[in-house]
């Protein structure tokens, strides 16, 4: 058996807590009421809500690794100051309270807006409030930071010198991006999807503000859904949804971890 | 033959600047400290760092061209193998998308012993493998010059040598320069047309042979023995620099096996090793400095 120092047995302690505190929530929450009635909650709507909550949530995160690609390069090419600064802005949207980051999305692209209203004047009969457009800016300005970084730490600390020495053997900037620089990316790619998808699922302020309900369906997304049961069906019914949620997002994560093995 | 002049690189803090460096001959030796500009100045010839300047290659300019139009081959001291790529495919890569060469890849494939290899994904063979594979790749590309940053550094020194000199004998047969980025001095057993060394991103000097080094820098690089610097003054000691049972000296050991016998001594607080051929008399050492060689720093 191979042998552990001290400091291993100092540690561990705090290794348990840590997993305790995370793990006992979640049990909890799993295991607070019966299945029969985990089946029966599975009719309040949580169901179709999970559905559209996670294919937004990936059209999310799809957008935000479509975005890291081409933002990375060109951040890691760009030399001046002032670019290189405005590269901290990323994490911008990560600190601003999520009620807040909805009233931004608000004011700037409702069609009242200036904004809005020169993009009403380009496409007529626009509306942003309780629309999947609110839905997808909202979430795109909170969780795209989390794909960005995942894929500009592993392209500017692992990637670009294998891209350097395709260029030294000939191949032209695009070749070597292409056949070397973005294979090698893309368990940063899926691990940058997963962030920010696992980040929209999850959102709640903001949509609060946009999209309390998505028209014409007036479907709610899960995490607004479960606060509106919460408030106007009680703990249970609200417990229950949760349930679901937590299980389906554990599913879905054991997959994706299933498959960044496999790359 | 490789010429710079008025070269220079910038990177953050740190300058690397060539007033003026001719290279005459294939075998080419860089030797520096850890950080003293050895892989900035080969980057930076591979075009992968901005630089300023003239960097000439057999009369042919280089300055300011890209990568993959420079003609320079670079292995870096990671190899940097393509790891989701057979060794074929890394080997490939210059051929398909470069100017490589199919001839230089049968007849290095075969001289290397790389055939049972090819198959098999780069990041799943050894280290020694993954460096005749680097190698092969940076020769196949038919590089006018081959920059080469401690490829061979993890190696024994048997293996090492025995490397270098492959790429010795790749040089002479497919027509290209070599330089050749070292802190071992070991490495230069293979001989050498140049060796110049580098500190602080300045060259300290380019010498054909070891016995025109001037620098007490440059050879403290080479051999940590023999050396003493005393009051601002930088010597190399021979034997007769050593006087035994003086007195006044400093009190010395003896180190080191018979045939590889030094004397280690304390000079103003320092120690220093000197080699010696017979066992002295005395306890006491004394340093006669108007007999050491003194040196530039």
């Amino acid at each position: 058996m191979k042998k552990v120092n001290s400091l291993y047995y100092l540690f561990l302690p705090f290794f348990a807590v840590y997993i305790i505190f995370i793990i006992t929530p979640i049990l909890r929450t799993l295991t607070f009421q019966s299945v029969a009635n985990l089946i029966k909650a599975s009719t309040s709507g949580i169901l179709p809500s999970l559905e559209y909550t996670y294919l937004l949530a990936l059209l999310v995160g799809l957008l935000s690794i479509g975005f890291s690609i081409p933002y990375v390069y060109f951040m890691s090419r760009s030399r001046h100051i002032v670019l290189k600064s405005l590269d901290s802005l990323v994490e911008l949207p990560i600190m601003i309270p999520h009620t807040v980051v909805g009233i931004m999305m608000l004011i700037t692209f409702e069609p009242t807006m200036p904004l809005g209203k020169l993009i009403s004047r380009i496409y007529p009969g626009y509306q942003f409030l309780d629309t999947f457009l609110a839905v997808i800016l909202s979430l795109f300005f909170l969780s795209s930071a989390y794909a960005i970084r995942a894929v500009q730490i592993s392209y500017t600390r692992d990637v670009m010198k294998y891209e350097n020495i395709g260029r030294t053997l000939g191949m032209t900037p695009i070749t070597s991006y292409f056949i070397i620089g973005i294979p090698m990316m893309s368990k940063a790619l899926l691990r940058g999807l997963i962030l920010s998808w696992a980040r929209s699922v999850s959102e709640v302020g903001s949509l609060l503000i946009v999209a309390f309900s998505i028209l014409p369906s007036g479907i709610h997304l899960a995490g607004v859904l479960i606060y509106y049961q919460f408030l106007s069906a009680g703990l249970p019914t609200a417990v229950a949804s949760s349930s679901i949620l937590i299980l389906t997002g554990l599913l879905a994560l054991l997959f994706v971890k299933l498959l960044e093995r496999d790359k | 033959m490789i010429h710079l002049k008025d070269y220079v690189v910038q990177r953050s803090e740190f300058r690397l600047e060539i007033s003026e460096l001719i290279l005459q001959g294939r075998k080419n030796f860089i030797i520096g400290k850890n950080g003293s500009g050895k892989t900035t100045l080969l980057q930076s010839l591979a075009g992968l760092l901005e630089s300023s300047g003239i960097f000439e290659v057999n009369g042919t300019n280089k300055t300011g061209k890209a990568p993959e139009r420079r003609n320079v081959g670079y292995i870096p001291q990671d190899l940097l193998l393509f790891g989701r790529m057979s060794v074929e495919n890394n080997l490939m890569t210059p051929i398909k998308y470069g100017n490589g060469d199919i001839e230089i890849y049968e007849q290095l494939v075969e001289r290397m012993g790389l055939t049972p290899l090819l198959l098999k994904k780069s990041s799943d063979i050894s280290l020694g493998q993954a460096q005749k594979a680097a190698i092969a790749r940076a020769i196949i590309s038919r590089p006018s010059i081959l920059l080469m940053d401690e490829p061979f550094s993890f190696q024994d020194e048997i293996a090492r040598l025995g490397l270098i000199s492959l790429i010795d004998e790749f040089s002479r047969k497919y027509g290209f320069d070599y330089i050749y980025a070292t802190h071992d001095s070991r490495d230069l057993e293979t001989g050498f047309s140049n060796l110049v060394s580098i500190d602080d991103g300045r060259i300290i000097e380019s010498v054909d042979s070891l016995s025109k080094i001037e620098h007490f820098r440059t050879l403290s690089l080479l051999d940590y023995k023999n050396l003493a610097s005393v009051e601002g003054h930088y010597f190399a000691l021979t034997e007769t620099a050593l006087e035994f049972n003086d007195i006044s000296g400093s009190e010395y050991d003896i180190v080191g096996l018979d045939r590889n016998r030094y004397i280690r001594f304390n000079l103003n607080g320092t120690y220093f090793f000197a080699s010696i051929n017979s066992t002295p008399q005395g306890r006491f050492v004394k340093l006669n400095t108007s007999n050491a060689r003194e040196m530039e720093y």
